[in-house]
């Protein structure tokens, strides 16, 4: 019970986290990004159809990982080039995409015919324990906090979403800043989605939904503010474990899993409150 | 310091169209080396529209720019920024949520940074001590550069932005407004501010449309009105009830110069 308790929370941790990071940054920067939970379905459903029309699935996967870098871009493209909304540019994307995934599944399970070793590299577990995938969410985490902390391409992120006109008039390439950021969330959209299909060896039409939700959960009961500027990767890491402790404390305290959104309702609530309160001292907003 | 003869910077007749509004037409304007000069004149008399272009925010229609003697074109800020062309703003152009240091050299972050590879990671010591060493010499005292720039008064601000400048060794300083949000104590600091930069062989542009803020330290004054130059005093020359009527009548007393 235990063993399968931290297994299935790494798992949550892992897949969703890596998807966390990303918009983190993102959101850091000053905008949304709802089309990953459609992007992480799409490019499971990409991956599965390209290895069963017999694509070698290291092809396949980095086809994948480029297609979902680029379906960011273009949302981000719109953002930035004419000035509209990523809410609604990343709701419509979110939309899209999970038409695509609809059409190309055919609305039904589709499941890989020829299960490659390839996808070990994402699904292989320690001792029944502890899946590789671990490792692949703390070094993206390691990377993508080294670089938001400590170069100057983070000091860019924070300025350009505290204040995008102070931060063009200081020189900052604003625009290209954006653009980076949502090539990244979605990149890191697609390969959530690869390391869950590794997980499952199938995929459905409903694949990934809600993600965007769960994401922006994290980030934000992680203390990043919602209109950017504001935020850090330890924050979101956080987050995601306390997700996936609210989820698994409920199993374990056998409670119907029914309960789990009006937990993490309940959850976001409080960690705001004590965030605001926070970010109030910290930046007296 | 030597004062080096002619103009650091030169306006020649310069033209300025929004459609079928003109801002400027043919506004001549000249600054020198390590002088401050008050660029006076009501609402819309074109002082915004002519420091933008001297910051390569616009550009001009018509009549160019001489930089120490050189005709300059300046596309962007960038430009600007490259000949030494420092701007100030009004909203003072610090990002509220982030820290002093890394409000200091932003978008100048090769300063504090160390390259590996095509990444460039900052020293956050290296940041914290120079940023400290700027304030000091300006003869700012800030209670901790890690303090995020939400955090300060109006004063603090525009010390900031004024220590960037002289750190980043800025041959021209704009300042749109810069005592317009503050208090009289402040307006002093600011004032001292400007007049150390004026030492270090700074040369500044003050905007203002209060004479009060720029007669204490300004050298000379130009005044617009209605987008054209009405008159250039140097100081002493008239009092401050003459140069006052002038702003306000657009320039029915002569110039001397």
């Amino acid at each position: 019970m235990v063993t399968s308790s931290l297994n299935s929370m790494l798992t949550l941790i892992t897949e969703y986290g890596i998807v966390g990071l990303g918009v983190t940054l993102l959101m850091i920067g000053g905008e949304f990004n709802l089309s990953v939970g459609s992007v992480w379905g799409l490019s499971a459903a990409l991956a599965i159809l390209m290895v069963n029309a017999g694509v070698p699935a290291w092809i396949s996967v980095i086809v994948v990982l480029i297609a979902g870098t680029v379906i960011g871009l273009l949302q981000g493209l719109v953002v930035v080039k004419m000035g509209i909304p990523s809410f609604i540019v990343t709701l419509v994307g979110m939309m899209f995409c999970r038409g695509l995934v609809l059409v190309s599944t055919q609305a039904s399970v589709v499941t890989m015919v020829d299960g490659s070793n390839f996808f070990r590299i994402f699904s292989y577990t320690f001792g029944d324990e502890i899946s590789v995938s671990t490792f692949w969410f703390i070094g993206t985490a390691v990377i993508l906090g080294l670089i938001l902390h400590r170069t100057q391409f983070g000091n860019w992120i924070f300025a350009t979403g505290g204040n995008k006109v102070a931060a063009r008039k200081s020189g900052v390439p604003v625009d290209r800043v954006k653009l980076t950021l949502f090539g990244l969330s979605s990149g890191l959209a697609s390969l959530g989605g690869i390391v869950q299909l590794s997980r499952f060896g199938s995929v459905d039409a409903l694949r990934g939904e809600t993600i965007e939700f769960y994401v922006i959960a994290m980030a934000v009961i992680g203390g990043c503010r919602l209109l950017g500027g504001y935020g850090s990767i330890l924050g979101t890491v956080l987050g995601a474990i306390m997700l996936a402790m609210i989820r698994n404390g409920l199993v374990l305290a056998e409670v119907p899993s029914y309960w789990f959104n009006a937990f993490l309702g309940f959850t976001i609530l409080v960690a705001v409150i004590i965030n605001t309160t926070a970010r109030r001292r910290a930046i007296g907003e | 310091m030597n004062k080096k003869e002619g103009w650091l910077l030169e306006a020649q007749n310069v033209t300025k169209r929004f459609g079928s509004v003109t801002a400027l037409s043919g506004v001549s304007f000249q600054v020198g080396y390590a002088e401050v000069v008050g660029l006076l004149g009501d609402n819309g008399a074109g002082k915004s529209t002519l420091i933008k272009l001297l910051a390569g925010v616009h550009s001009q229609d018509e009549g160019q720019l001489l930089w120490e003697g050189q005709p300059v074109k300046l596309r962007s800020p960038q430009d600007a920024m490259k000949l030494g062309i420092s701007t100030v703003y009004q909203d003072l152009g610090l990002v509220d949520t982030i820290n002093i240091y890394r409000n200091m050299f932003l978008g100048r972050e090769e300063a504090i940074c160390t390259e590996k590879g095509p990444i460039r990671f900052l020293q956050i010591g290296k940041a914290r001590i120079k940023a400290k060493q700027a304030l000091e010499t300006t003869g700012i005292t800030i209670r901790s550069v890690d303090e995020a720039a939400a955090k300060l008064s109006g004063g603090e601000r525009q010390s900031i932005a004024i220590a960037r400048a002289i750190y980043f060794e800025t041959k021209l300083l704009i300042m749109d407004e810069p005592c317009a949000a503050l208090g009289i104590k402040e307006t002093d600091r600011v004032l001292k501010l400007i007049a150390k930069a004026k030492e270090n062989g700074v040369s500044v542009i003050i905007i203002a449309h209060n004479l009060h803020h720029v007669c204490p330290i300004a050298d000379r004054f130009t005044i617009l009105s209605h987008g054209k130059v009405v008159g250039t005093f140097i100081r002493g020359e008239k009092t401050m009830e003459e140069l006052s009527e002038c702003i306000v009548s657009g320039g029915t007393i002569e110039s001397g110069v």
